[in-house]
């Protein structure tokens, strides 16, 4: 917003023809009122949809994480330093990237893909992929009872959430019911 | 289409099936025997982590069964994987099929018409209706249809009313560790406690069912609660009326821990 009155500069010019960036200009407090509050209806969608989209952003890169960890976890020594020989990425930017999923979410499609193709896994085709289904709340409290009974840790109980996802991701018409606990030891002795 | 309407119209479907059969009216039914006579051409065993997967392709149908499941569980599994079959079969005019949006209501309907088929409504209610609400007649209604104590205790509650809840322990070498639960009020997650372990081990084999209290968390809080209980072996079952807890939802400790991982928070 700035006053009719001002000139705009250049450079917020070029920003607003490359960003989402909306340049108006205004001459009384009314109408920067109506301004701001036309620009807040029009966009009310996006802004209210943006814990959904932040916790798919999660979701999604979280399976990404997982399996990249799984993948990283499984190799040898030996693998691990070809791995980063061939990526160009260093063992601690790699161990710092499998550390959470706002990492791998902040990480650059360079590294991302390298690291993919490096570990022999599509971790990129998974982030363009649909996003994994969730688990009802009654499998969630069987996991957590199964996590209690059996004394998983937490990390545990999350990996087995997320290869639940994946699981119910393949689809078919198969019955997976996951709402009890041995349902849970039976997928944790499936790893 | 809420739970009443899925259960309601499963019972139609299952209903509908058995009537043009009466081989199959009574139970135990001839589970596989029906899915053949609808058109399932084989049922295998696999090893897998899923209980049942029904297959069509190129104008055939087949189901693949986990090879570990006991034999009550894999006849419900093969009446679930028959809801779907019924579902997906163009020719037949169901109005579910319609209705049903989201592979979590079909895998609801599906369940439902599995203990509809395998544990008939009105058979249920002319044998059952007036017997206590008691391990016994659970036992009795599992025997009798040949279908898992769980599903039995679930039938149930859905037809006479039933407030109790079914849990199975099995023995390990780390102790008794709860297996399954059917039937808990919603929104109570029941684990054992401490000492449930060595109170089961003092209830020990017994050929007759025993009441006894046993120790529980619920929502991890040790608590306890009265039951009758039948251990023979490795396997303790008890049925007990769990309403008088509150959901734990809101304030257990562990799943506020896995939703903060979940969510990445």
């Amino acid at each position: 917003m700035h006053p009719e009155t001002d000139q705009v500069s250049r450079q917020r010019l070029g920003a607003a023809a490359e960003q989402d960036v909306s340049l108006v200009g205004y001459e009384t407090p009314e109408e920067l009122r109506d301004s701001v509050g036309r620009w807040l209806a029009s966009r009310r969608h996006v802004i209210v949809d943006g814990p959904r989209r932040r916790r798919g952003r999660v979701l999604r890169f979280g399976e990404v994480r997982a399996r990249l960890e799984s993948a990283w976890r499984s190799r040898s020594a030996d693998e691990r330093q070809h791995v980063v020989a061939t990526t160009r990425i260093s063992e601690g930017r790699i161990e710092r990237l499998l550390s959470s999923s706002h990492a791998v979410a902040t990480s650059t499609a360079h590294e991302l893909s390298a690291l993919g193709g490096a570990l022999q896994i599509e971790a990129i085709a998974a982030l363009f992929a649909q996003p994994l289904p969730d688990l009802r709340s009654e499998q969630v409290a069987a996991l957590i009872s199964a996590a209690d009974e059996l004394g998983w840790d937490v990390p545990t109980a999350f990996r087995l959430y997320e290869l639940a996802r994946l699981e119910l991701a393949r689809g078919g018409v198969r019955r997976l019911p996951l709402t009890n606990i041995q349902d849970w030891v039976d997928l944790h002795g499936s790893r | 289409m809420g739970r009443g309407k899925t259960a309601e119209l499963a019972e139609r479907l299952a209903a509908s099936v058995l009537a043009g059969r009466p081989s199959y009216a009574r139970p135990p039914v001839d589970v596989e025997g029906l899915a053949r006579e609808l058109g399932v051409e084989s049922i295998a065993n696999a090893r897998m982590l899923e209980d049942g997967r029904l297959e069509q392709r190129g104008g055939h149908t087949w189901m693949v069964i986990r090879e570990d499941v006991w034999p009550t569980r894999r006849r419900f599994t093969v009446a679930h994987e028959l809801g779907h079959l019924l579902l997906a079969d163009a020719s037949q005019e169901f109005v579910a099929r319609r209705t049903l949006q989201g592979a979590d209501r079909e895998e609801r309907f599906c369940d439902a018409f599995a203990a509809s088929l395998l544990m008939p409504r009105a058979w249920v209610l002319e044998r059952f209706r007036g017997e206590p609400e008691a391990l016994g007649t659970a036992k009795a209604l599992a025997e009798s249809s040949r279908a898992s104590l769980a599903a039995s205790v679930l039938r149930l509650r859905e037809l006479l009313d039933w407030n109790s809840s079914l849990l199975h322990w099995r023995r390990s070498e780390r102790g008794w560790q709860l297996s399954s639960t059917a039937g808990l009020p919603r929104g109570v997650r029941v684990t054992s406690a401490k000492t449930t372990s060595l109170v089961l081990d003092q209830i020990g084999s017994s050929p007759a069912d025993a009441t006894a209290e046993i120790p529980l968390a619920v929502a991890g809080r040790p608590t306890q609660a009265s039951m009758e209980i039948s251990v023979r072996g490795r396997s303790a079952i008890a049925l007990a009326a769990l309403n008088c807890f509150e959901s734990s939802r809101d304030r257990d400790p562990l799943l506020a821990r896995l939703e903060h991982a979940r969510w990445g928070l």
